[in-house]
């Protein structure tokens, strides 16, 4: 319904479309897992032979003054029970003041590393098929809290223009205390009073358009069933290039989860490095990963050690439709490793 | 070493006037604008959607022709550095990641640019150097001024 003078409702929408060949082809469940020890009790992912629906995704933005605007993103979509959910991945009024500063709340995602903001439920913004495994949804299995439910500041820090530094603080509600909770984001109930603090900081220097070098510091406790209380730090440094016909990822992420009482934490580094580049409408792209979750940690829901290249081709035969073949290899502690070719038409209208 | 001496001055004369004959592309901003110069890396920003600000706190409105202009192609090539599909995806990039930008005010041709820049103080955009007249104000960039040998926007 139109309000006179009033705001405008934008919608646009993203889809994708797949066709998955292995066990290690499909972008969204990447490995399934379920409360194995690592080395001796994940059920072995079965190759499968799919056409699969990715996410519907409506993504929704609203000005409702010059300072004042609103940006929500609606996801519906399968999972292996083949039944369609509904998620309200994003929602957010952000106010604007200036440059230097705009306050946002709501639901996004975690201002941790570099992928995570830049890439969200629209595959056809991502060069590559899927996002890397460490930045996984956490209701596919991924381990770092991707989404928060809270508050949000950032800005540029002034006089740094030829620097371009930006700087980023999160409050909220992490992610579950339970690994195996049905719902990692708390969205309406807190497990716990302490709330998640994240840290963010880049520079987009101007000697050099389209390079970005950031990290983030992310900090919550956690109080798991049973067990003592969880501090768990998560530490990131990116460097990234882009230009018209290079693009160039690279990322790292060392999750610590240390339970109060003990010696050391449980450490789980994760990194990734992307590149991609342009032939016209074609662009073949190479993308290496390595996480590495301790076995032993009470807490993550993803459990030993993932590595493996994954190799692929975008073709973006129309503007605003990209068709993408991507082959993935994976070796995975806890079983044989895994091959995956995946297809898919990824487009917005 | 007479052919070589020949050789070398046709080669300079040759250079000399293909680079005379080069469009320039010329930064108009409005008279009451009190800068005077603005880096490329700058006018980029501005361009894109990225610097909303002027010095004194004017608000950046930023101009461009349409797209099969001689201008709008100069200036995705020479201050933008995107083709038009990275450019479009670009903003539409910005808005998906929550990033307020405005993308540049669209016009129908140099003249209507001119006129537009001529009475909104804070607009900024870019026509050929040939098309400028005296009811805007031309900046240098990175400290060059259109015509000069170091000027790069062309």
């Amino acid at each position: 319904m139109a309000i006179p003078n009033g705001p405008t409702l934008n919608i646009r929408g993203f889809f994708d479309f797949n066709f998955g060949v292995g066990s290690v082809a499909n972008p969204l469940v990447f490995p399934i897992v379920s409360n194995g020890c690592g080395t001796c009790g994940n059920p072995v992912t079965p190759p499968h032979t799919a056409f699969q629906a990715g996410e519907f995704d409506l993504f929704l933005t609203s000005k409702l003054s010059d300072h004042l605007s609103f940006l929500g993103e609606v996801v519906l979509g399968p999972d292996v029970t083949n039944e369609f959910g509904v998620d309200i991945e994003r929602y957010q009024l952000t106010y604007k003041a200036n440059p230097y500063f705009s306050a946002s709340a709501g639901r996004f995602h975690t201002s941790i590393g570099y992928y995570n903001t830049a890439y969200h439920h629209g595959n056809w913004f991502s060069t590559a098929e899927g996002r890397p495994i460490m930045y996984l949804f956490e209701d596919s299995g991924g381990v770092l809290p991707v989404h928060m439910v809270g508050v949000s500041f950032t800005g540029e820090v002034p006089r740094t223009e030829k620097l371009g530094l930006h700087w980023n603080a999160e409050v909220g509600n992490g992610n579950t205390s339970t690994p195996a909770a049905e719902t990692s984001v708390q969205n309406f109930y807190s497990d716990r009073n302490f709330k998640a603090t994240n840290l963010a900081a880049y520079v987009k220097p101007q000697f050099l358009p389209g390079l970005q070098l950031g990290g983030s510091w992310y900090h919550d406790g956690l109080s798991p069933a049973g067990l003592p209380e969880v501090r768990q730090n998560i530490e990131s440094a990116y460097i990234v290039y882009f230009n018209s016909d290079w693009e160039f990822l690279n990322e790292a992420v060392l999750l610590s989860n240390h339970l109060l009482g003990t010696t050391r934490p449980f450490r789980s580094p994760m990194a990734y490095t992307q590149l991609a580049r342009k032939f016209g409408i074609y662009r073949p792209y190479f993308r290496y990963q390595y996480i590495s979750d301790n076995v032993k940690d009470p807490v993550n829901i993803l459990k030993g050690t993932y590595y493996g290249p994954s190799i692929g081709i975008r073709v973006d035969f129309a503007d605003y439709a990209a068709f993408k073949l991507q082959f993935n290899h994976l070796f995975q502690s806890s079983q044989p490793a895994g091959n995956g070719l995946n297809a898919q038409l990824a487009f917005t209208f | 070493m007479r052919t070589t001496f020949l050789f070398l001055a046709f080669a300079l004369a040759a250079f000399l006037v293909c680079s005379a004959a080069e469009p320039e592309l010329a930064v108009v901003v409005h008279k009451s604008t009190t800068v005077d110069a603005v880096s490329s890396g700058d006018l980029r920003l501005m361009i894109l959607g990225e610097k909303s600000k002027w010095p004194d706190g004017k608000k950046v409105t930023a101009i461009e022709t349409l797209l099969d202009s001689p201008e709008r192609a100069l200036l995705l090539k020479t201050v933008c550095k995107m083709t038009d599909a990275v450019l479009k995806r670009y903003y539409m990039h910005a808005a998906f990641t929550g990033t307020e930008i405005s993308a540049p005010k669209e016009v129908a041709s140099s003249e209507a640019l001119k006129q537009f820049v001529a009475r909104t103080p804070g607009a900024i955009g870019c026509i050929l150097a040939s098309d400028v007249d005296d009811t805007v104000k031309v900046l240098k960039v990175d400290g060059a001024a259109p015509g000069e040998a170091a000027y790069k926007l062309r």
